[in-house]
């Protein structure tokens, strides 16, 4: 359930620590896990001058593209607090609602993902987003 | 060496504007305003800081100037040769000059009028002091018109050079004007040179990437060259030669042996200009890689030419261990080979094999590990769609049932298990609420016995025998006296619970509450005992009424001691000074009660039984009503 | 598809009921019911709430060490299929889900066992005590009462006597 306002945590390697939701981008009403959704950043990590400045170090794309506050992001929806049904009719339900930050192409912005993802996002044709995923469920 | 950006120099503004710039941001970073009441020594610290705030302004526009255009020293020898000849070193280095002079003599005029404003004694002074020093500045800055004028231009155009890095593998295309350098770079690179058919099209340097098996290389293109000494050669044919004298790169001399280029196969045999060239400028290519490229072989071949020629050519190649590589610009021709041999020969492919890593894992024990080749897949024979007896595939099957959309692939075929017959049972998952996967043990069946066998020895232990539990009549019936106690116990404590919960509601005493003849009996009943006394004797006993009829006579004959008790029980003033002390103790009191006051009496002090006022008009009886508002001051 | 064990009571969930919470370090919890998950939300120790599994086992209210145990576990062991072997695996599954009804029976049995002597002292000390409750304290009920309670003695004494003998 995450709509307009909602606060996410961002669980890549991109730089930014929680997204406030400002958009769900299928027009519907809540976001659910799989959904693209638009944030705005509203924590990041500080970014280190000494790497991006030269240059010479610093050669993953994340650290190339520096998430600072206030910016507007695409993100993907991979765990709520709001349970999802599954296929066999139970019922899965994750701690805190998270997400990871997209490029504007919808490629994953981070090289890395830290922590579960919900395994709902395979069939949602994010197998970049589960393979990058140290733990699917 | 850093990679020169000369895109990042801040625009220079023209003398005019400059002072404009200056002056107007000293008129709105400074105070304004000077008001009646200043003392003199304000009005001195005002016009100062006005002067010190342009100066310092001045200071920091030309500092920043002439930090950012580049220092010939300091820049890569190829940069400095290239704008020596762009844009005459003497020149550029006398503009710097200057206006680093400028900035000097600012900075004294700023020192001479601060000096002077110190004594400045009327605000009409000062003002004056400060429009001196401010105009002087000026003055000196309006001077400057021209160095600015030029640096301006100087750096506009070296914005618009190519970003050479003269430090990154790099092919350089040099010949004769109109040889074809041009329309190579297009062919192998996606830069997007100007080309036309006549000589001195490229004026300047131009750069080029290509990418050749993951490398970049750099293609430069320059200006052509014509035949003469290098003292008459012009800016545009001076570009090409600093380019080739400095940057370390692989050259490619282009030579067109047809006539389009404008100097004619006549003047060619004579004198061949292009070979001329070639050994006029030989020099700048040692230690380099040469190629000679043949260009618009689809015109001449080498081959055709008159043998003189054709000599001279194999002079150079014999000599100089150049190499001849031909090509097409136009027909495409060659291009493709010219690159790849240019590439290959460039003395770089160490670059190359030095970035390559193979990594192997490090072997920890002596077990050879060789790739696993199954033995079917060893004989197998090269699959071929023409062959008649080739393999069935997937897809064949999928055409002969049917189609895509009818056939369904039937994974189950590919089961290893030991009876193929098995291959297509439906294996349980779930049975009587257990998941037999959990169950599933090779050796389930010795388990399965030993268990049975330890069953058995329970069995034989007597583990299974049951005591039969007998239950006679007198334990029933006592246990049914003790229910029924127990049940009546619990209605007790219920009944005192449920009165206790009437918390907040008058409660009567139990002396007051009215509990009737037939309550009694009823309870009395239950326990099997005869009520009928109680009864009786509710009937026969009556209140006696000890004083009924006569009530009006005084009660003179009372005993005394009745009389007392009822007039202590009336009223009596109880002193709590002496109460719970003995008579004894009362005394004892009173005694050091007379001492105490004793001191303070004699000197005529204020005892505690003297009236006394502690507040002479209290606040809260002398205000008025209040009205709305705070009520603090209450 | 498996069958599940509830992480608050340990029943069984089949496909399709009961929810699944995933914590952050990706630990799985899936409840039977609501009232599992809410517990849980509540913070509960299963161990301390009476009805589960875990309470039970902790404090000696079922079986707990028995052989019939080792049947039922995760392996981790691939086994290639043989029906052979399935066949056998059901078949001990269902003996050996006799045998442990059989012992848990036992079990019970033994844990049970002192209780009816323990509820007869108790009855009678409350006979003794609370009489008058009940019924007046009439001598005839006394007698009756007394009766009851001699009879109680003889017998013991006469097992007392048994005891002695044997």
């Amino acid at each position: 359930m995450i709509q307009l306002k909602s606060i996410l945590n961002v669980i890549d390697n991109s730089g930014a620590i929680l997204a406030e939701c400002i958009r769900v981008a299928h027009g519907g009403r809540y976001g659910r896990i799989g959904d693209q959704i638009t944030v705005v950043i509203q924590k990041a990590r500080p970014i280190n001058t000494s790497t991006t400045g030269s240059g010479a170090t610093a050669s993953t794309t994340a650290a190339k593209i520096a998430i600072r506050r206030g910016e507007v992001r695409k993100a993907l929806v991979v765990r709520t607090r709001k349970e999802t049904r599954r296929a066999d009719g139970r019922y899965i339900r994750f701690d805190d609602n998270a997400c990871v930050l997209l490029n504007n192409r919808g490629e994953p912005l981070g090289t890395r993902i830290l922590g579960v993802v919900a395994a709902e996002l395979r069939g949602k044709k994010w197998g970049k987003v589960i393979s990058l995923a140290p733990k699917v469920v | 060496m850093a990679l020169y950006n000369f895109k990042r120099i801040q625009p220079v503004p023209a003398a005019n504007d400059f002072l404009d710039i200056v002056l107007s941001r000293t008129q709105r970073k400074t105070p304004t305003v000077i008001h009646k009441s200043y003392k003199i020594g304000r009005i001195r610290q005002f016009y100062m800081r006005k002067v010190k705030f342009t100066q310092d302004t001045f200071e920091e526009k030309l500092k920043a100037m002439l930090e950012e255009f580049p220092k010939l020293d300091d820049i890569h020898p190829f940069y400095a040769d290239l704008m020596n000849v762009l844009y005459d070193k003497d020149h550029y280095k006398l503009a710097l000059g200057q206006i680093n002079t400028a900035r000097h003599l600012i900075d004294q005029v700023a020192k001479e009028y601060v000096r002077l404003l110190k004594f400045g004694d009327s605000l009409y002074r000062c003002k004056q002091l400060k429009k001196a020093a401010l105009g002087r500045m000026a003055t000196i800055m309006k001077r400057q018109k021209d160095s600015l004028a030029y640096l301006e231009q100087v750096r506009q155009h070296l914005s618009r050079l190519p970003s050479i890095d003269p430090n990154t593998r790099t092919l350089l295309v040099c010949g004769y004007p109109n040889v074809g350098k041009s329309s190579f770079m297009n062919k192998v690179t996606r830069a997007d040179v100007d080309v036309q058919p006549y000589a001195f099209t490229t004026k300047s340097l131009f750069v080029g990437h290509m990418d050749y098996k993951y490398l970049r290389w750099q293609v430069i293109d320059t200006p052509g060259i014509l035949d003469h000494p290098l003292e008459q050669m012009n800016t545009i044919e001076m570009q090409s030669v600093t380019a080739l004298a400095h940057l370390r790169a692989c050259i490619l001399f282009f030579m067109d042996l047809s006539e389009h280029c404008g100097y004619s196969v006549e003047d060619q045999i004579n004198d061949f200009y292009q070979i001329k060239l070639y050994h006029n400028i030989k020099p700048l290519f040692t230690n380099k890689p040469t190629f000679i490229v043949i260009n618009k072989i689809d015109i001449v071949r080498p081959e055709n030419l008159p043998v003189e020629q054709q000599d001279m050519l194999k002079e150079i190649t014999e000599k100089d261990g150049a190499q001849i590589i031909q090509l097409s610009c136009h027909t495409d021709e060659g291009v493709m080979d010219a690159r790849n041999i240019v590439k290959l020969k460039g003395q770089k492919i160490n670059d190359v094999i030095n970035k390559i890593h193979l990594a192997e894992p490090q072997a920890r024990d002596n077990v050879a590990r060789p790739p696993i080749i199954p033995e079917e897949v060893k004989g197998r024979s090269l699959f071929n769609i023409n062959d008649p007896n080739r393999r069935k595939l997937e897809r064949d099957l999928e055409v002969e049932n049917g189609g895509p959309g009818v056939y369904s692939v039937d994974l189950n075929k590919l089961y290893i298990v030991k009876d193929p017959e098995w291959k297509y049972d439906s294996i349980p998952e779930i049975i009587d609420g257990k998941n037999i996967a959990d169950f599933i043990d090779p050796d389930i069946q010795e388990k399965l016995d030993l268990l049975e066998r330890e069953e058995e020895r329970l069995e034989n232990e007597g583990v299974y025998d049951s005591v039969e539990e007998i239950v006679d009549s007198e334990d029933e019936a006592l246990r049914n006296l003790a229910t029924e106690i127990r049940e009546k116990k619990k209605s007790i404590i219920q009944a005192h619970r449920s009165k206790k919960m009437m918390k907040n509601r008058p409660i009567l005493p139990r002396t007051v509450k009215t509990k009737s003849i037939e309550e009694m009996e009823e309870q009395l009943g239950k326990l099997g005992l005869d009520t009928s006394a109680v009864r009786a004797r509710s009937l026969t006993r009556k209140r006696k009424r000890d004083d009924d009829g006569d009530s009006d006579h005084m009660d003179i004959d009372r005993s005394p001691s009745d009389l007392k008790s009822r007039r202590l029980g009336l009223s009596v003033t109880r002193d709590r000074s002496v109460a719970g002390l003995t008579i004894g103790q009362q005394k004892q009191t009173a005694k050091y009660r007379k001492f105490a006051q004793r001191r303070p009496n004699q000197h005529a002090k204020a005892g505690e039984a003297d009236r006394s006022i502690q507040v002479k008009r209290p606040k809260h009886l002398f205000s008025k009503k209040s009205s709305i508002g705070k009520r603090d001051w209450r | 598809m498996r069958l599940e064990k509830c992480y608050f009571c340990s029943s069984t969930i089949y496909p399709g009921h009961g929810t699944m919470f995933v914590r952050n370090d990706s630990k799985v919890f899936r409840f039977c019911r609501s009232k599992c998950n809410a517990a849980f939300k509540h913070k509960r120790n299963p161990r301390k709430v009476r009805w589960t599994k875990a309470f039970r086992k902790a404090a000696g209210k079922e079986m707990t060490i028995d052989s019939t145990f080792e049947f039922e576990k995760r392996r981790n062991v691939p086994v290639r299929y043989d029906r052979e072997l399935v066949t056998t695996t059901v078949k001990a599954l269902k003996r050996v889900t006799e045998i442990r009804a059989k012992r848990e029976r036992v079990f019970y049995k033994n844990r049970m066992a002192g209780n009816k002597e323990r509820e007869k002292a108790e009855f009678i000390s409350e006979v003794q005590r609370n009489i008058e409750l009940v019924q007046a304290p009439s001598t005839k009920i006394k007698t009756q009462v007394s009766k009851i309670l001699e009879k109680k003695t003889q017998k013991q004494l006469q097992e007392q006597d048994m005891e002695v003998d044997g």
